[in-house]
């Protein structure tokens, strides 16, 4: 008989079964070929730059994270009674040297009891994430329980229980970063230097550990006891109860959290004693000896921590691992009568309202949990002292509104694709296109998201806010921005949805959510601003990129349960609004360049900037098409230039003339307001000319018309398009050029859909610039 | 009724499918045999549309599977190997959703699942999450959300694979009952006794490559005459004899 492996190997065995699942998840970090031999190679995912975004992550986070931790430390010193001299100094005048002073104070002596009572509290709530975010991820609530196999492995229980708890003590992502940089600030303004991301870590590990075996004992234990209902409360309990937590222990970090600044200065001193509390004093004792005797007093309480959960899952365990069942029973005595009565909405959008009633952490998650977060921000923040202030300022109150209503949106209409789950086959079985459904949950999901921004002013009213004509407006912009960034989550999630994956973590890619929280912050910008082009510009961008990335996720549709393939490379909307930004960029860089060098900002430094900007980004696109191979490119000329020319003349001459008429008008508008920029001089006009001829005409038709109206007339009709193309390219010229060169985008995009090239529109666009240069220089 | 122009499948450097050309007659129940792994599934979900070809493509009832995905699911049932539904759902509500997605008025979804229940005998557990069904209950839903819109083709991966006997027979007889009816069944298998007993035809696809085709008796007259299809399995799909 084969003899069976002793504890030690077992629990190698085990941890290097979850190490080799890790690298494998990691697999896109391995360069090599593979051994070569009959085996086919692990099927590899799509391309992406996944670990890179996670590297630079983590390592963004942390350093936050150890930020936030030495900032809570040196603003307690300077809040709370500790004898500190930084108030003194008038902390609000000079936080700097206000910092200073703290900081020295820190270093020179062992904190003061009322500092180590507060930083205990900020280490107990940090422990309270380390235990309770990991609990509130889904995993709880899986049927899948890998426990189940393991157990059928020839092996002790306890080695087993054990090595679990080992992989949840390492793998525990959001405890490292909840409790490392704390420990870390600690043990710097305790004096450490170099040795301090050492000793942090070997105080972190047991504090990890009793987490892992409190979490253990909670998802493991209380799986065989609990019905999966209760299990699920659970978790959706866990999932909310870590937020106000997290918000707890940031807001130790704010000069005006003054609430949690008093409840920090009344924690009890006995809190020192346990685990978090000997980590704060093993890292600030100021001499070896009695830091190793704390630190040895923390391992010895993990260590008890440790056996007890171990013994007390053997004792749940007694009665064998497998829980009762994934999900509660529902089966009725009798068929209940189906209803039929009035339906609202697509079957599609019935069967989201379904499951989100049943589901209770679909329903925490999607339309609580942004309630929990604004709330605990705005109060424990102390930013907002009352409610006066806040109802006073409209700007405010539409930034929360819009703020809340597009926070709902990311946890629900950004997730569509994952809520399908394993199920996401059932909807490639339907004769209705995926688009077309998911727009019917991007639909859904602004209605119920509209609830949030509509009760805001809905209090604002209420508490008395002006309903004059700028809540009005402010009102309309926040209604309308939630469409918008409806499809701009949907059309997001599609990528950042990965409903297959095994892990759950992992269902979510962090980038995209990122991308979102960006966007909807340049929403909340323009929501703020009083300037009306700024609000314009933003609104239009947001919205076409809205357009464009939805044009952009249908593509990527049919692959997505296709594990390797992409979309083949077509020209899209967004390929335009990128080289947009690219010129925009570009000009800047080269300006600035130009300026540094010496030159100072002339006409003609601006037209060489503008010229080199268009041709390298105009470059620059074509060689990314012809490399990529992309379909679609926008063509000068469109078949053999001897048939093709009359069509280019033709069109382009006949466009000229309405865009020219408009650009008459406003001129004559002008005029009349008495608003007419001055007339060019002669030298300027030397320089003027070839830019607004030939340069402009060039580069902004490859960009507006080629790539943006061509984009966009992929997948809308041609007036759609034409309107939106437009629209986008006359919010990036100066507020008092938008009217005419609005009326010029239609006409050029007439001129680039009947003639099915670039250069009709160019020789539009080319006279229109020359024709209104020519009557402004002669003061026509 | 369904044609194959060349369908390939790779996932990176290893080809799942070699291009396949085949057609299947309008009424046909064709058996699409292989060993495990071999790209039945691979080119099912390439009918399906939920896997994109690598090349050529797949017609049913002239539709391209990918260019007109929406259109070919009104004629098309479909059945995966392992099917999964939405949890919290009841095994009635998942029905009579797929028929009113299917484009069916609301009340005669209602009519429409409840018929299929009781044909399929799952009557008893209609109320139950159908995420807590058995692996046979859960192959019965699936069948029945294929069937529930009463559709000329039926794709199926595999519908009796870990059924217990009597289960399989039932399932086995309301797809002989379809094909009597005139539907045209896609199927693909590794259990022989169910080809033999069902199929008019057969296609045994091995490492990606279709090997063989043609009805049980064309497939015996190509080697020694009054061999079963098992023998015929192993000697198409034998290792040795295909690296020679």
């Amino acid at each position: 008989m084969m003899e069976l492996p002793g504890a030690p190997r077992a629990f190698w065995l085990l941890a290097r079964l979850r190490l080799l699942r890790l690298l494998n998840i990691a697999g896109a970090l391995r360069f090599g070929k593979g051994r070569p031999g009959r085996s086919r190679a692990p099927t590899r995912g799509k391309k992406n730059v996944r670990w890179l975004v996670t590297v630079l992550l983590s390592a963004f986070m942390l350093f936050a994270f150890l930020n936030t931790a030495s900032t809570s430390l040196l603003n307690m010193q300077c809040r709370l009674p500790t004898g500190s001299h930084c108030v003194a100094a008038d902390s609000d005048a000079a936080p700097r040297a206000a910092m200073r002073t703290a900081r020295k104070e820190l270093q020179a002596a062992p904190f003061h009891p009322v500092l180590m009572q507060a930083a205990a509290m900020q280490a107990s709530l940090l422990f309270g994430i380390a235990f309770l975010l990991p609990l509130g991820s889904r995993e709880l609530a899986q049927p899948d329980w890998d426990l189940e196999w393991l157990v059928t492995l020839p092996l002790e229980r306890r080695t087993l229980l054990l090595a679990r708890i080992a992989e949840r003590t390492l793998a525990n992502p959001s405890g490292i970063l909840a409790l490392w940089p704390m420990c870390m600030a600690v043990a710097w303004h305790s004096g450490y230097r170099w040795s301090t991301p050492l000793l942090a870590a070997a105080c972190t590990l047991p504090l990890l550990a009793c987490a892992a075996t409190l979490r253990t004992v909670a998802d493991t234990g209380l799986r065989l006891r609990l019905a999966p209902s209760q299990l699920r409360n659970l978790q959706a309990i866990a999932s909310v109860a870590s937020m106000p937590l997290m918000y707890l222990a940031m807001s130790l970090a704010m000069p005006t959290a003054t609430l949690t600044l008093g409840w920090a200065a009344q924690f009890p001193a006995w809190a020192l004693w346990t685990p978090p509390g000997l980590a704060l004093q093993a890292l600030n004792a100021r001499d070896p000896l009695h830091g190793l005797g704390y630190g040895t007093l923390l391992a010895a309480q993990a260590a008890v921590v440790l056996w007890l959960g171990v013994h007390l899952l053997r004792v749940l365990l007694a009665d064998g691992v497998v829980a009762t069942g994934s999900r509660e029973t529902a089966r009725a005595s009798g068929t209940r009568p189906a209803f039929a009565g009035w339906a609202l909405g697509t079957p599609l959008q019935r069967r989201e309202l379904r499951l989100l009633s049943r589901d209770r952490n679909f329903l925490v998650q999607s339309l609580l949990i942004p309630l929990i977060i604004f709330g605990s921000q705005l109060v424990l923040n102390g930013q907002v002292k009352n409610m006066h202030q806040f109802i006073s300022d409209p700007a405010l109150l539409s930034s929360v509104a819009f703020g809340l209503g597009a926070y709902v949106l990311m946890l629900s209409a950004f997730q569509t694709i994952n809520t399908e789950g394993h199920a996401l086959w059932l909807l490639y079985t339907y004769p209705k296109s995926i688009g077309g459904m998911l727009a019917e949950k991007a639909q859904l999901w602004s209605v119920l998201a509209l609830v949030y921004p509509l009760s805001v002013f809905a209090m604002g009213l209420w508490f008395g806010v002006p309903a004059d004509g700028r809540l009005l407006s402010q009102l309309v912009l926040v209604i309308a921005g939630i469409p918008v960034f409806a499809t701009i989550a949907v059309a997001l999630g599609v990528w950042a949805c990965d409903p297959l994956a095994q892990d759950m973590h992992a269902r979510v890619r962090p980038t995209f959510a990122y991308a979102y929280l960006v966007l909807s912050s340049l929403y909340t910008f323009a929501l703020n601003t009083r300037e009306w082009h700024v609000r314009l510009a933003a609104i239009v961008l947001l919205a076409s990129l809205a357009l464009s990335l939805w044009q952009r996720a249908r593509d990527s549709l049919p692959y997505l349960l296709d594990p390797t393939a992409s979309p083949p490379p077509r020209v899209s909307a967004s390929d335009g609004i990128m080289a947009a930004i690219l010129f925009f960029l570009l000009q800047l860089l080269v300006a600035g360049g130009m300026y540094l060098a010496g030159k100072p900002l002339t006409l003609p430094t601006v037209t060489l900037s503008f010229g080199v900007a268009g041709a390298l980004s105009y470059g620059l696109a074509r060689l990314i098409y012809w490399r990529s191979g992309t379909s679609g490119i926008p063509r000068l000329w469109n078949g053999a230039w001897s048939a093709a020319w009359r069509s280019v003349m033709g069109w382009g001459l006949l466009m000229a003339l309405p865009a020219l008429a408009g650009g008459l008008l406003w001129l004559a508008v002008l005029r009349h307001f008495g608003a007419m920029p001055g007339a060019p001089q002669p030298m300027a006009l030397a320089w003027l000319a070839p830019l607004a001829v030939l340069a402009a005409p060039i580069f902004e038709e490859f960009i507006f018309r080629g790539q943006v109206f061509g984009g966009l007339r992929r997948s809308l009709p041609a007036w759609q398009a034409m309107l939106a193309s437009a629209a986008l390219f006359a919010v990036i010229h100066p507020p008092l050029a938008m009217a005419p060169v609005f009326v010029l985008g239609l006409c050029t995009a007439v001129a680039a859909e009947r003639s099915k090239s670039l250069l009709a529109p160019m020789l539009a666009h080319a006279l229109y610039n020359a024709g209104m240069l020519a009557i402004q220089a002669l003061g026509l | 009724m369904i044609e194959f122009q060349g369908l390939a499948k790779h996932y990176g450097d290893f080809p799942a499918v070699q291009p396949l050309t085949l057609a299947v007659q309008r009424g046909e129940v064709f058996g699409f045999l292989g060993p495990n792994g071999a790209g039945k599934t691979t080119t099912i979900r390439m009918m399906m549309g939920i896997l994109v070809p690598s090349a050529g493509r797949v017609l049913v009832n002239g539709l391209d599977c990918q260019a007109d995905a929406a259109q070919v699911k009104r004629h098309v049932g479909y059945l995966p190997d392992n099917p999964i539904f939405y949890d919290f759902l009841r095994g009635r509500e998942i029905l009579q959703f797929v028929a009113e997605m299917h484009g069916m008025p609301r009340q005669g979804a209602i009519e429409r699942a409840a018929q299929l229940l009781q044909e399929f005998g799952l009557q008893d557990v209609s109320e139950e999450f159908a995420v807590n069904y058995s692996m046979g209950m859960k192959k019965k839903l699936g069948l029945a959300c294929a069937l529930v819109h009463d559709p000329a083709v039926l794709i199926l991966d595999e519908p009796i694979n870990g059924l217990d006997p009597r289960a399989a027979r039932e399932v086995q007889d309301r797809l002989i009952a379809s094909a009597a009816a005139g539907k045209t069944i896609f199927v693909s298998t590794h259990l022989l006794d169910m080809a033999q007993r069902m199929c008019n035809r057969v296609g045994i696809i091995n490492r990606g490559a279709l090997v063989a085709t043609g009805s049980l008796e064309e497939l015996r007259g190509a080697s020694s005459a009054d061999c079963t299809l098992e023998e015929l399995f192993l000697k198409f799909t034998d290792e040795d004899s295909l690296a020679a």
